[in-house]
């Protein structure tokens, strides 16, 4: 072993405890060489006062302190964690329940659609017969786009508006049952702390 | 001397993972002694060490829910001590701290040059290298303090020292050997010329 393997086998644990091997070969190196037998002399002799070193007192009120304030702020970080989640939830059911809401309103809209195009095109009908004029056609156009614009705003669908309706109403009270508990629980939650 | 690097009980762990306070309390007072002397090592100054101990403690407390119980508890600790504590020393507050403590005196609280600048020939306890290589870790620069600090004074083993760190095993190796280096250095220029 050289002065420079003698560096590497150094890097690899001053007291052998990694390679043994290593450790006999830069003794025996250290032997015939003053200069690393200086430099192993001050690597073991750190290597042992840094595992022999005092330990840290440790300041008598830091634990209690830190386990108050520790409990404190993982109550807090839960207790956001629950309102992001719970919040989130309201917010999906009232958005459901306003889904509901606009069926329910699209329904009948579209019952009053069919109505406004039957009385429209009765009306055209009427108007043609009675003059004919180019003026009355314009008018039968626009009445012809309006009942092709409401069908097709209004959802072809066979539920009833009614249903609909009950939906909404039943997510909203849902939503308010779920909010009124979360809030109880809450609360109990607070006294017993 | 070296704490044993124990690990902590699981039971303890899965408790305070869902939240219970009485193992929330148990944990942090397990970890409470550990968790000061890293920050404590790390820093060399015991107030900030204070408050570094409860920043540590408070990210383990609300990241628990991410620790593998599978796995040993330690050194998944220590990552996260050790990462809550070097982003505390390049932070502004731990500028303005140590420039405010530097203009204040001229050597740092942790430091202690009374009992180590009497010269050779003085004082038989303050030539023991043990009594102050510890109170000048803290100077080393912060990539070889850290795995000094968790090697010599935490009780880390090597294997554990590369998944703390994130480093293999060959780099844990030289930072410790250019940690001594540098250790060496300054006890020398101390007045300590044999060790």
């Amino acid at each position: 072993m050289n002065c420079q393997e003698f560096e590497h086998g150094l890097e690899d644990s001053p007291d052998s405890s990694l390679s043994p091997e290593t450790g006999r070969e830069c003794e025996e190196h250290a032997a015939t060489c003053a200069k690393c037998a200086e430099r192993l002399a001050w690597h073991r002799g750190l290597h042992h006062a840094l595992l022999n070193a005092p330990r840290v007192g440790i300041p008598a009120e830091l634990p209690v302190e830190s386990g108050k304030s520790v409990i404190e702020a993982a109550r807090r970080y839960r207790s956001a964690r629950e309102r992001m989640l719970v919040g989130a939830l309201g917010i999906a059911l009232l958005g459901l329940s306003a889904a509901f809401f606009f069926f329910g309103l699209a329904e009948i809209a579209r019952d009053e659609a069919t109505a406004f195009v039957s009385s429209t095109g009765e009306a055209v009908d009427h108007v043609e017969t009675e003059s004919g004029s180019i003026l009355d056609s314009v008018w039968g156009s626009i009445a012809s786009g309006i009942d092709t614009f409401c069908l097709m705003c209004a959802p072809s669908t066979d539920e009833s508006a009614s249903v609909y309706f009950a939906l909404t109403l039943a997510l909203v009270l849902l939503a308010a049952a779920a909010a009124a508990i979360y809030l109880g629980v809450r609360k109990v939650g607070g006294s017993r702390a | 001397m070296a704490q044993r690097y124990e690990d902590i009980p699981t039971s303890v762990i899965l408790r305070a993972q869902v939240g219970e306070p009485a193992a929330v309390s148990e944990l942090v007072l397990l970890l409470s002694e550990r968790a000061f002397s890293l920050a404590y090592r790390m820093c060399g100054d015991p107030e900030e060490a204070k408050d570094i101990c409860q920043e540590m403690l408070m990210h383990v407390v609300k990241n628990a829910a991410r620790y593998d119980p599978a796995r040993p508890f330690l050194p998944w600790f220590y990552r996260v001590a050790s990462n809550v504590c070097l982003n505390w020393l390049v932070s502004p507050q731990h500028r303005a701290r140590a420039k405010s403590l530097d203009q204040g005196s001229s050597q740092h609280p942790g430091f202690q040059p009374a009992s180590m600048a009497r010269g050779p020939a003085t004082d038989a306890m303050a030539r023991d290298m043990r009594d102050v290589v510890h109170q000048i870790v803290h100077l080393l620069p912060e990539e070889y303090r850290a795995v000094i600090v968790l090697h010599y004074f935490e009780g880390v083993p090597y294997p554990d020292l590369g998944e703390i760190l994130g480093l293999p095993l060959g780099t844990v190796k030289v930072r410790l050997f250019r940690g001594r280096e540098l250790l060496r250095e300054k006890l020398e220029a101390l007045g300590f010329d044999k060790p």
